[in-house]
């Protein structure tokens, strides 16, 4: 896991809080998502085979040439098949490429997760202007491990120590192991610390075009701080809960509409049996929930030209995201000094509009920086909330009815990125390498701002974050260690 | 070293972990020469890294290998900066190497080759006027050549390819009046910038660090 990959978690956690004023049904929002996605799925996937009649290099200008592929061979399979890899790599036989195409195309491949270095080589085809492609893998293993040991400080509002935030969200441990099965299809399975299990399902192929269906299953015993449960705007402290016997089922469904683009629509269902939330320095103080569900549905649009899922170089990648999120659960057991209500059933409803922007530049050979840029809008509607106070109400709750809020988010980060030196004379030259080539040293800042609008609750949350630490990736899987620093400050 | 350090002890796995940490650039046999010709700084006698194992590989996929040379050298004036790209394809039809050269003084060359032989016999006699004349040349020191031997083009991106495309036809058909010769200075300019912005990007298959000789002649001095 790279720097960045810890800013989507930390933005995608914050930017699920939201908040709703909409007043048509449930089923009629979702109708009216599933339908847009499926429309802009349908429209944005165009044939991506560009045929080229006489594929004819242009011999006039060598440095404008295409080339037409008569045959693609693949080098270096162990485990995966060749079809999987030529539908993520996108490219057909019969049909003409530039360099650039290739380049693209190249950049796919080594975004697998199971490939470790990638290179294109041509070959003569049977007659002039024909070429093979001889594609040339290494795989990883089919086991993988992940090591995390960040050490965490915090400092400014007291919640953010209570309720797990100073815990890493990211698991220290994890082991898993990768099968392949059919032309197209991958399983994993992936145990982490927590009682975490984690099932995934890949098909790299849809409807006899390219595409990707994700499923996947995770169970953990709890969840602690990762899941904003009611959204920013209607927790004026901006506090997360602690839930238990957790659950996340994923379907997900990607289109690429592009060398770089894609459309894709993902359904996630989260549960959880029980949910505590700390309030102030009280221990008595808890707020107790049951029965915890979070149904969301997204589509997004993603364009990725990135070199590397997890170290890129070079590239940007770019989200937008539409997201629908239903969320219930019983508030029970509040006791809370001053709060004497009866168990009630809370449930809120959001929509939100979010663009995720990263770039990264390598503008000296192994030294890379990156910026990201994240900016959402979310409007959430809730039947029944029992809110938090700040400032001077700290430790108390009230309860609130029919309430509509929007609200904003702004995060920005940069990174830097310092590949040390590895393998012989020169520089290390495969991404992975032999066991010890591939280290970094990493720092990167974000500071994001979340925003809710509204008179009865709500409040800013700003928040400033620092990492910095060492990463060594080997074919096993990523090992890091290094520290974290969070402030945050918030006013109602 | 995957395999070594499988099955090593630990005294070997931890001398291969702080040997490759370590590692510094060697330069390869042959160094390179900056030569100061009519205030103009000249790259002369290029390493031979095209024999090296993996650029050499490289070379004969029939896709472009670019190698962006980068210079820095401190000056009276400060620190300086310049360069020059060389660009090579092997043609596996009609097996010659297409081989295009952009300085950043330099006109643009585009040439043919039979042979890798011929290649190489090019690229060592290569000059590549990589700072253009000012009278800061004359007071060069410690200058520090870096070559990136990048996969693919680096006129990958369709502009960078446009670009270069046309600064290579302008090369060919400048010279007329002065208005023409500096307007193809200014794209060689804008085109060589914009290919070494667009060649640094990609990862390089190779890193190449030297440490050319400066020579200056009688007539020049420091």
């Amino acid at each position: 896991m790279s720097v960045f990959i810890y800013f989507p978690t930390m933005i995608r956690s914050r930017n699920c809080r939201a908040a709703s004023r909409s007043g048509r049904s449930t089923g009629a929002r979702a109708g009216w998502l599933v339908a847009l996605s499926v429309l802009f799925g349908l429209l944005s996937v165009p044939a991506l085979a560009r045929t080229d009649p006489d594929g004819r290099s242009d011999l006039d200008d060598p440095w404008n040439v295409t080339f037409r592929l008569e045959t693609i061979r693949i080098e270096g399979l162990r485990h995966v098949r060749q079809e999987l890899l030529l539908a993520e790599a996108r490219l057909e036989e019969g049909v003409s490429y530039s360099e650039s195409e290739l380049g693209r195309a190249i950049d796919r491949v080594r975004r697998l997760p199971f490939v470790r270095e990638a290179s294109f080589a041509l070959r003569k085809g049977s007659r002039r202007g024909l070429y093979e492609l001889v594609i040339a893998i290494e795989e990883t293993r089919r086991l993988f491990f992940g090591v995390s040991l960040l050490y965490s400080e915090h400092s400014g509002d007291s919640d953010f120590e209570l309720d797990g935030i100073d815990d890493d969200r990211e698991p220290g441990l994890l082991a898993g192991v990768r099968a392949f099965a059919g032309l197209y299809s991958t399983f994993f399975l992936a145990a982490a610390d927590e009682n975490r299990l984690v099932v995934g399902y890949t098909r790299n192929r849809l409807w006899n075009r390219p595409g990707t269906l994700r499923l996947g299953y995770e169970e953990s015993e709890s969840n602690a701080a990762s899941t904003p449960t009611f959204g920013a705007s209607v927790e004026p402290s901006f506090g997360p809960w602690s839930l238990d016997s957790y659950e996340v089922l994923t379907a997900a469904v990607d289109l690429p509409s592009g060398d770089t683009d894609s459309w894709g629509l993902e359904l996630e269902h989260r549960e959880a049996e029980r949910g505590t939330r700390r309030l102030g320095a009280d221990p008595d103080s808890i707020l107790f929930l049951e029965d915890f569900v979070d149904d969301r549905l997204t589509t997004n649009w993603l364009r990725d030209t990135t070199d590397d899922a997890l170290f890129a170089e070079r590239g940007l990648r770019q989200v937008i995201t539409l997201t629908y999120r239903r969320v219930r659960a019983d508030l029970t057991q509040p006791f809370v000094a001053g709060f004497d209500e009866p168990p009630f059933e809370v449930e809120s409803q959001s929509y939100r509009l979010g663009f995720l922007g990263s770039r990264w530049w390598t503008p000296v050979d192994r030294r890379t920086v990156w910026g990201s840029l994240n900016v959402a809008v979310a409007t959430t509607e809730i039947d029944e909330l029992a809110v938090t106070g700040v400032g001077d109400d700290a430790g108390t709750v009230r309860r609130l009815s029919d309430l509509s809020f929007g609200s904003a988010e702004i995060a920005a980060a940069v990174g830097y990125r310092y590949r040390f030196p590895g393998g012989r004379s020169g520089e290390g030259t495969r991404r992975y390498g032999g066991a010890f080539r591939e280290i970094y040293w990493e720092t990167s800042f974000e500071i994001a701002r979340t925003e809710a609008f509204s008179d009865l609750v709500g409040g800013v949350l700003v928040q400033f974050e620092a990492r910095t630490g060492v990463v060594w990736r080997t074919s096993w899987g990523v090992f890091r260690a290094g520290f974290r620093f969070v402030d945050a400050e918030q006013s109602s | 070293m995957r395999r070594a350090a499988g099955g090593a002890s630990i005294g070997t796995v931890v001398a291969l972990f702080w040997t490759a940490l370590v590692s510094v650039s060697t330069p390869l046999a042959g160094l390179p020469r900056l030569e100061m010709e009519g205030g103009v700084l000249v790259l002369r006698s290029l390493p031979p890294i095209l024999a090296d194992e993996e650029v050499r590989s490289h070379l004969e996929t029939g896709l472009t290998t670019t190698l962006a040379l980068r210079l820095e050298a401190r000056a009276s004036t400060g620190r300086v900066e310049g360069g020059a790209v060389v660009t090579i394809r092997f043609d596996l039809w009609d097996e010659v190497f297409h081989a295009a050269a952009v300085g950043a003084a330099s006109p643009p060359r585009r040439l043919r080759f039979q042979s890798y032989e011929d290649l190489e016999t090019w690229w060592h006699g290569l000059d590549l006027e990589v700072l253009p004349a000012t009278s800061a040349n004359n007071t060069l020191t410690q200058a520090r050549l870096v070559i990136d031997v990048v996969p693919f083009s680096a006129a990958e991106a369709q502009d960078t390819q446009r670009w270069f495309s046309k600064t290579l036809d302008d090369a060919k058909t400048s010279g007329v009046d002065d208005a023409s010769a500096q307007q193809t200075s200014d794209a060689l300019s804008r085109t060589f910038r914009l290919m070494m912005a667009t060649s640094i990007q990609r990862r390089a298959i190779r890193v190449f660090r030297y440490e050319p000789e400066i020579v200056r002649s009688a007539e020049e001095p420091p």
